[in-house]
């Protein structure tokens, strides 16, 4: 029969559709149709029969081939148990092992971002350090290295060594007498030293 | 195994949830055994080594669940464990059954029967003939006629076999029509 000639409930079922709906895997709507047709064509309905008797004896060969080898389940049953204990124990000691002997193992993020927090802290003490350090350099310098008015009268600035061992020798070297020279190296606590009667670094 | 080893990631449970998932795993055991262990066997697999299977599916469920992973469709999940352990455990083996040509001679020798009363056939004659039939299937179309015969939906066994479900239905009809005509109809 040309199945394209005949309307829609009419038309006769295919082997897939027919499994499928014997399967009850057909969607609902179609389900409905399929149903209707069956009821009105003996055709399919007899290919339905067939497929359904099929399917029965499939069934049964499947049983019979392999359901004469099952043993009892209580033995296996046994085991799975006894095997489900062990397993639980394993998996404790496991789970504490891991984490306790091994350590946890962070997510990739956790990693990087202690990472930086490190780097962080480690940056604001270096910081916290090198300020303190430069407030004991300047300390240093008020109370140490600050010229003494008395002797060294007029305006004083801070100068770098560099400075100093770049300038020439003619122009921090000047004439001093020796009465000065004398009184400068009494006030340093070298009474007895003998000034030296030529040219002197002030 | 198929199933990812036990992660770190996982919470230490309570007893009292070991003990749950355990009684959980056990009831599944008791449901699921049988069908596995034929499903098992259907792959060619001796008894032993069938039992062997299922009990290493079921260790698995039980660290699935313990790791807290989906409790979605464990029957499907079973039998697509066993499926694969089976097939990992027949290679192991070296004893995958080749479907030999002698299968399909041994079913065109029943495949044919003339019909009349005095050749009707008992049911372990016809028995013996599906069988045959079915040995002399494709494999993946055996599997699905056989994950079918265990109760698994269309869905479950495309998933199970890595199919879409329009195969699954291809093979099914596919197979069912040869067994239709083995059987003489």
């Amino acid at each position: 029969m040309p199945h394209k000639h005949l309307p829609g409930s009419m038309r006769h079922i295919s082997d897939e559709e027919l499994v499928c709906f014997a399967d009850g895997e057909l969607a609902p709507r179609r389900a409905g149709e399929v149903e209707s047709h069956l009821e009105a064509c003996w055709d399919c309905r007899a290919r339905m029969e067939d497929i359904q008797s099929t399917i029965t004896g499939f069934v049964r060969a499947h049983h019979a081939e392999f359901d004469r080898q099952l043993p009892p389940i209580a033995g296996p049953r046994a085991l799975l148990r006894a095997r489900l204990t062990e397993l639980d124990s394993e998996l404790r000691t496991e789970w504490w092992k891991r984490a306790f002997q091994f350590g946890f193992r962070p997510p990739r993020v956790a990693i990087v971002g202690l990472s930086l927090l490190a780097i962080a802290i480690g940056i604001l003490g270096f910081g916290h350090d090198s300020q303190r350090n430069l407030r004991s350099t300047s300390v240093f310098f008020d109370t140490q290295a600050a010229p003494n008015r008395s002797l060294t009268p007029g305006a004083t600035r801070q100068v770098t060594i560099t400075e100093i061992c770049s300038v020439p020798r003619e122009e921090v070297v000047g004439d001093v007498s020796v009465s000065l020279r004398q009184r400068v190296l009494q006030e340093y606590g070298m009474s007895n030293a003998r000034p030296r009667t030529t040219r002197s670094i002030t | 195994m198929e199933d990812a080893p036990f992660a770190l990631g996982s919470t230490a449970l309570s007893s009292a949830q070991d003990s749950r998932i355990e009684g959980e795993v056990m009831e599944l055991f008791d449901e699921f055994r049988n069908r596995l262990l034929r499903y098992s066997l259907s792959l060619g697999l001796s008894i032993h080594d069938a039992e062997e299977v299922i009990q290493e599916v079921f260790l698995a469920l039980f660290r699935h669940l313990h790791s807290g992973r989906s409790r979605q469709n464990l029957r499907g999940w079973l039998f697509r464990v066993t499926h694969n352990l089976a097939l990992k455990q027949r290679l192991a083996n070296q004893t995958l059954v080749q479907r030999t040509a002698g299968d399909a001679s041994v079913v065109e020798e029943h495949a044919d029967p003339a019909p009349g009363p005095e050749e009707q056939m008992s049911a372990a004659q016809r028995r013996d003939r599906l069988q045959a039939v079915v040995q002399a299937l494709p494999e993946n179309d055996q599997h699905c006629l056989r994950l079918r015969a265990e109760g698994l939906r269309y869905r479950e066994i495309a998933t199970a076999l890595g199919m879409s479900l329009g195969a699954v239905s291809i093979s099914l009809t596919r197979s069912l029509a040869r067994l239709a005509r083995a059987d003489g109809r």
